[in-house]
């Protein structure tokens, strides 16, 4: 259960952020076919992953690849899956405290505000993968009742024929885009580096898909929401269309201004997010540089993250130039490892047979 | 000496945590606006150098305290006025002479001049003005005739002290009456990015009393006859097409858009027609739209066919000419060809109008004719607004029925009670 809420955590928030931008850019209203498209593209790599976990039983993804490819190999893999869980945790905690400063703390140092914030994230980690897993299921209930009122609310105002012409940019365009989306499903395949900690294979499976599809039908609405209310061609001027959404919103005509609320919670889920993220990358962190208490290697993390993060000048560059280089080379990641590994893993098994 | 060290971490962050209260800021220190008014300066040539003047309505918050009796006599200095480049910077301005932080976060809503709407860099000033975070999507536009300055200052609430609710009030009665259309910035922007239709603004006026009687919804705002009340009407729509004010709609016809546009409902529409039978006299009904129109778009060579079903559910409150209509099924019926017939007339009139005056449609067919394309890019180079509605034949076919006839079904016997 709490494998299923972490992942239905660190993916489903990208809908609140600014990849949404990204996706409407190319999508133009196809873009909730872009998150279908996307996740479509990955079950194949997630199936083979998913079948020589199982074959390894209790092994990360990490100690396999080492266990069927060699030492060196495993080495390569782990530094790449380093980096680019570095990078992209640096880019997305900083594109999210420019969300909240933008937004709710104009005055705010950014220095500060994004110390707090990962200081915050850092003791979370430090308390350990139990520890996440329960704040996650916890919160988890708290995040779907707010965003189903979310939902609601917003129904009232969607024009529902907005949605059409069906196909937004083409056919080809949105294949094209889903192709070039795939590392919006990256966690999956990062978080199994924690395959060990889940109860059994079952419960991982369970879990892993469960929560997969439902945080891209939970994706879908909200993309198709923001679409319903702001129109394909508006949409594609704001910045952070989840903050225009909930800013929007009324409950009848006296209580107004009522986003403080979707806020508080939001700002949660980003937190367990950030948690599992900085836990991830020092858990490969120790793998690669064999640590056994790997933990203690948070700290140090966590400051690096901080460091990475401040660097770009603006959210924009940001956004649209760091996001989209290191992306695109996320998505080959993706769908070239797993059968790599898996035809490792059947030669081997060929051999030894 | 853990223990120690724990505390001291523990204070550290106390101080971090305390001192870090950079927008802090208590409801005394804001002044909270709840009408922006634009205009085009005056004595400025605007094409050499951008420059707007603002006006601000603040609530006053001593009013709002409980069992205050607010000060009576004393004149209330909380409109303010000023030339700048832009509204943003506005803000800060006004901070000259205005002691609080200003904030917008509870402005309702925007007032433009109709000679700044109907200029070019009416679209540019707000779409960059919208950078601001304060400025919120649900604002609504209202366009006057004349200085909307003036519009602000002219407004003197009756029964209502505290200008936030009277300006949330007044607009949405207004569009439950459908004398005036729903014109959130967030609809401005989805409508006029989306390029195919018009977007109508509420338009309103300061009282110039001009003279001359109508139905009740043939005003447009500021020729209302009345006496005394509030000067500040709200009556009719400002036509925006690509950004800019084209035109402007009556209360009337604003309400037909208003009907035939299935975005928008209207809750509470009460008219007269004539009585059909007894031409001298008016019929009062209560119109109500429980149902959604229908509008079929027909892709041919050529201009494209559009069908559009248009059905209304209508109450007879008073027929003053006492004929019966309630008992009687031939003259019911006869009642009903009537109105629609003249309901018919009046929608195809305003369709008539928007073909050949504004080139496109307001009531955001748009919608219904895109479900015929399936890219973005054909739909967008098919040009529905410029290139097909105005050359479009329109069918608009009546479904009108009659619920009910108010809580007295039969007016007295008008002979016998003068007798």
């Amino acid at each position: 259960m709490e494998f299923f809420s972490i992942i239905a955590i660190t993916v489903g928030l990208k809908s609140t952020d600014m990849s949404t931008v990204l996706l409407f850019k190319s999508g133009l209203n196809a873009a909730w076919m872009i998150a279908i498209g996307s996740f479509i593209l990955i079950i194949p790599s997630l199936l083979l992953v998913n079948s020589v976990l199982k074959k390894y039983q209790c092994k990360t993804i990490l100690e396999v690849t080492q266990l069927t490819l060699g030492k060196p190999i495993a080495f390569v893999v782990a530094f790449i899956m380093l980096c680019l869980i570095l990078i992209n945790t640096a880019t997305d905690s900083r594109s999210y405290i420019t969300q909240l400063i933008t937004i709710n703390f104009p005055n705010t140092p950014l220095f500060i505000l994004y110390l707090c914030f990962l200081a915050l994230c850092m003791w979370g980690a430090k308390k350990g993968w139990e520890t996440v897993g329960t704040i996650a299921w916890t919160t988890f209930p708290y995040l779907i009742i707010a965003l189903s009122f979310l939902f609601f609310l917003l129904f009232k105002e969607a024009v529902f024929n907005r949605i059409f012409p069906l196909f937004g940019t083409g056919l080809w365009e949105i294949a094209k885009g889903s192709f070039n989306f795939i590392p919006l499903f990256s966690e999956p395949f990062t978080l199994a580096v924690m395959y060990p900690f889940v109860k059994g294979h079952q419960t991982y499976t369970r879990g892993l898909y469960s929560s997969l599809i439902f945080t891209v039908f939970l994706m879908v609405l909200l993309y198709l929401s923001y679409l319903w209310i702001f129109d394909y061609r508006s949409i594609g001027k704001i910045t952070f269309p989840y903050n225009e959404a909930i800013r929007f919103v009324t409950i009848g005509r006296s209580i107004t201004n009522i986003e403080t609320f979707f806020i508080t919670i939001w700002l949660v889920g980003v937190f367990v997010k950030f948690t599992v993220y900085i836990y991830l990358i020092s858990r490969i962190f120790g793998f690669l540089f064999r640590i056994e208490e790997f933990e203690h290697t948070i700290i140090p993390i966590t400051l690096l993250v901080f460091v990475i993060g401040l660097i770009p000048e603006n959210n924009e560059t940001n956004i649209f130039l760091v996001r989209t280089t290191t992306t695109a080379y996320v998505k080959y990641f993706i769908l070239c490892f797993p059968p790599l590994l898996w035809a490792a893993a059947k030669v081997k098994e060929a051999r030894a047979g | 000496m853990k223990r120690k060290a724990g505390s001291f971490l523990f204070l550290i962050s106390l101080i971090l945590l305390l001192t870090g209260c950079w927008d802090k800021k208590e409801v005394e220190e804001r002044s909270y606006v709840v009408a922006i008014g634009l205009d085009l300066p005056s004595g400025l040539d605007i094409e050499k150098e951008q420059a707007i003047d603002v006006t601000f309505q603040f609530s006053n918050p001593k009013l709002n305290v409980k069992g205050v009796s607010p000060s009576g006599g004393e004149e209330m200095k909380d409109v303010v006025s000023l030339t700048a480049p832009d509204l943003v910077s506005a803000r800060n301005m006004a901070n000259s002479f205005v002691t609080r932080e200003i904030s917008f976060t509870h402005n309702k809503v925007l007032i433009v001049s109709e000679e700044l709407a109907k200029t070019e860099i009416f679209y540019r000033l707000l779409t960059t003005a919208f950078k601001d975070r304060e400025i919120r999507r649900e604002t609504s536009i209202i366009v006057t005739e004349g200085m909307a300055s003036k519009f602000i200052e002219k407004n003197k609430p009756e029964m209502m002290i505290r200008p936030h609710r009277y300006y949330q009030f007044l607009i949405d009665r207004a569009t439950e009456t459908g004398l005036v259309p729903e014109s959130t910035i967030n609809r401005f922007f989805a409508i006029t990015d989306g390029d195919a239709d018009l977007f109508l603004a509420m338009y309103g006026s300061y009282n110039k009393q001009k003279d001359g009687f109508q139905d009740e919804d043939q005003y447009i705002a500021g020729q209302v006859p009345k006496k005394g009340g509030n000067p500040v009407q709200l009556i009719g729509s400002a036509v925006f097409k690509e950004g800019k004010m084209i035109g402007k709609l009556s209360g009337e016809e604003t309400r037909i858009t208003r009907l035939l546009d299935n975005t928008s409902n209207i809750r509470d529409l009460f008219s007269s027609f004539q009585d059909p039978l007894d031409k001298e006299y008016k019929i009062a009904v209560r119109i109500k739209k429980t149902r959604k129109n229908k509008v079929e778009v027909k892709l041919r060579n050529g201009p494209p066919e559009i069908n559009v079903t248009y059905p209304l559910d209508m109450k007879i409150l008073s027929v003053p000419s006492m004929v019966n209509y309630a008992e009687d099924i031939e003259n019911q019926k006869k009642l009903k060809l009537a109105l629609e017939e003249k309901l018919k007339e009046n929608a195809e009139k305003l369709i008539k109008k928007t073909q050949k005056e504004f080139k496109t449609e307001p009531f955001y067919w748009s919608l219904y004719v895109r479900p015929l394309f399936s890219t973005v890019k054909e739909y967008e180079t098919w040009d529905w607004n410029n290139k097909r509605y105005p050359y479009a034949d329109i069918h608009v076919t009546m479904d009108l029925e009659i619920t009910g006839f108010g809580k007295q079904f039969r007016e007295s016997d008008i002979e016998k009670v003068i007798d």
